[in-house]
């Protein structure tokens, strides 16, 4: 979307909001009406905007009845990801969930169950996705999960004309140029997740795991490079990250390396993603996010961004066993 | 009596669809609690008339015509004083509805995602205003905050979640 579409948004929830607080005696109804008729653009955004709106409520009414079924769930980020989870799992509560909304027949109920599993994408709860928190990071490796573990990056707000792309904070990720014998070393983030909570019937599917994260540069004169790396591990995550680099090399573990690269004075966040297939009994999944150094070591050090990292476990009727 | 094939899959077809429905009758009238009734309505229709698709050919499409009849009638019927659209508008945004209503799945998918960003009390608000149906005076009153203050969290909140699905939708799944 651009600013013009942003602005009718604006413009459109503005008065959606004034019409449903002032009815039919403020000016609010006239002028919105008046609107969608002079204008296609604004009548499609309308729509999209009502339709999501739908979405929204639709998510919330899911995550209220999560609450009445599962009165022992926190409204923690982490728990409230466990619980869609479990949600999609048990097509019976699911169908006692559906009896909630007050279908209009039993037919309606199973077939709201039949919907849920056609559900393709599965959010992982990750910590601080938005690299949003304050406390101290974990130097290199993190020790378990929960935790962002960096190599050379901290933690900070918009500088050098970069905004974060959501949320108040970002990560800095600074290069760090070796001498002139040793290998350049990449500014480097890391997070452990627990695979523990799917079902064992569905790690041992065909599913995949899908990392998502955004990068920025700064206007600069050189290309920025970023890989995305996951290791799948069949151990617990509290000593997945034990002697990690040594098991990551091991050619029975379940790894994958994408490398990405964005033109020199590109100056906007990009987001990539890569898939990775999940193992028979995997435990733990393992990201590494890079900025990768320049290989000519005359080159200045370079400094980059990341923010909102997302980590999901796909699956959808093709990718069933 | 048992039900036949022709019920099985009309059943089914129906309740995949239910909420790219319900998303269209929310789009085209703009109220929750009417959007339900008209969505009731449309598929009691659809159930009347359930021998008229067939099942080779698309549902959706089919049920967004006879969708948009019922929310006409629905209109016609209701006291004027609860309804957001003129009927001229209605029709003029049915089309651009039907569009933005047959991608509600990918949409609410991709909020999904978006909503696991906001910080617990963001999705209290949400919740308070969207499914308990508190006004804003109501929140402000609540929160101890000014009206204006929580129609300004309200309308960011809903651009900040607009924005995040444009993008989920640009990751290529």
């Amino acid at each position: 979307m651009n600013s013009e579409s942003n602005s009718l948004d604006h413009q459109l929830l503005v008065l959606l909001h004034a019409v449903r607080e002032q009815g039919q005696t403020g000016s609010a109804r006239a002028d919105l009406n008046e609107l969608l008729r002079q204008n296609t653009a604004a009548r499609a955004a309308m729509a999209r905007l009502l339709v999501e709106e739908q979405a929204l409520i639709h998510c919330l009414r899911e995550a209220s009845i999560l609450s009445l079924l599962a009165p022992v769930a926190q409204p923690s980020v982490t728990k409230s990801l466990r619980a869609q989870r479990w949600f999609l799992r048990r097509p019976f509560t699911t169908a006692a969930a559906g009896l909630l909304f007050g279908m209009f027949c039993t037919s309606m109920v199973f077939g709201y169950v039949i919907n849920r599993e056609a559900v393709r994408k599965m959010p992982l709860a990750i910590f601080d996705q938005g690299l949003e928190s304050v406390a101290q990071l974990d130097k290199g490796m993190p020790h378990g999960p929960g935790q962002w573990g960096v190599q050379s990056a901290r933690i900070v707000s918009a500088e050098n004309g970069v905004q974060p792309l959501q949320g108040q904070s970002m990560l800095r990720m600074d290069q760090v140029l070796m001498n002139q014998d040793d290998e350049n070393l990449s500014s480097k983030a890391y997070q452990v997740l627990d695979l523990h909570p799917l079902p064992a019937s569905t790690v041992a599917g065909a599913m995949e795991a899908q990392v998502t994260a955004s990068f920025c540069a700064p206007k600069s004169e050189m290309k920025a490079r970023y890989l995305i790396r996951a290791v799948a591990l069949n151990e617990p995550p509290a000593t997945a990250t034990e002697n990690f680099w040594s098991k990551a090399e091991d050619a029975g573990v379940v790894s994958l390396t994408q490398r990405f690269e964005t033109e020199a004075g590109d100056s906007d966040w990009h987001t990539f993603s890569v898939k990775m297939p999940l193992p028979h009994g995997a435990q733990s999944l393992v990201i590494i996010l890079a900025a990768t150094s320049p290989k000519d070591k005359t080159k200045p050090a370079a400094v980059r961004y990341l923010d909102d990292v997302q980590v999901s476990i796909l699956t959808s009727p093709s990718l069933q066993p | 009596m048992a039900p036949t094939i022709e019920d099985t899959r009309f059943i089914a077809a129906l309740s995949r669809h239910q909420p790219a429905l319900e998303a269209f009758c929310h789009a085209q009238l703009g109220h929750r609690q009417d959007a339900q009734e008209a969505l009731q309505a449309t598929c009691v229709k659809l159930w009347e008339k359930s021998a008229d698709w067939d099942p080779n050919t698309e549902f959706l499409p089919w049920a967004f015509a006879v969708a948009r009849y019922t929310v006409l009638s629905f209109l016609r019927d209701r006291m004027r004083e609860r309804l957001i659209f003129d009927d001229d508008v209605v029709q003029a945004m049915a089309e651009e509805t039907e569009a933005a209503a047959e991608q509600f799945e990918d949409r609410r998918e991709a909020l999904g995602s978006c909503m696991q960003k906001l910080q617990p009390e963001q999705r209290d608000l949400l919740q308070e205003h969207y499914i308990t149906g508190r006004s804003v005076k109501e929140l402000a009153s609540a929160t101890g905050r000014s009206e204006s203050a929580v129609k300004m969290i309200l309308l960011r909140l809903r651009e900040q979640l607009s924005a995040c699905i444009e993008r989920q939708l640009r990751i290529v799944p």
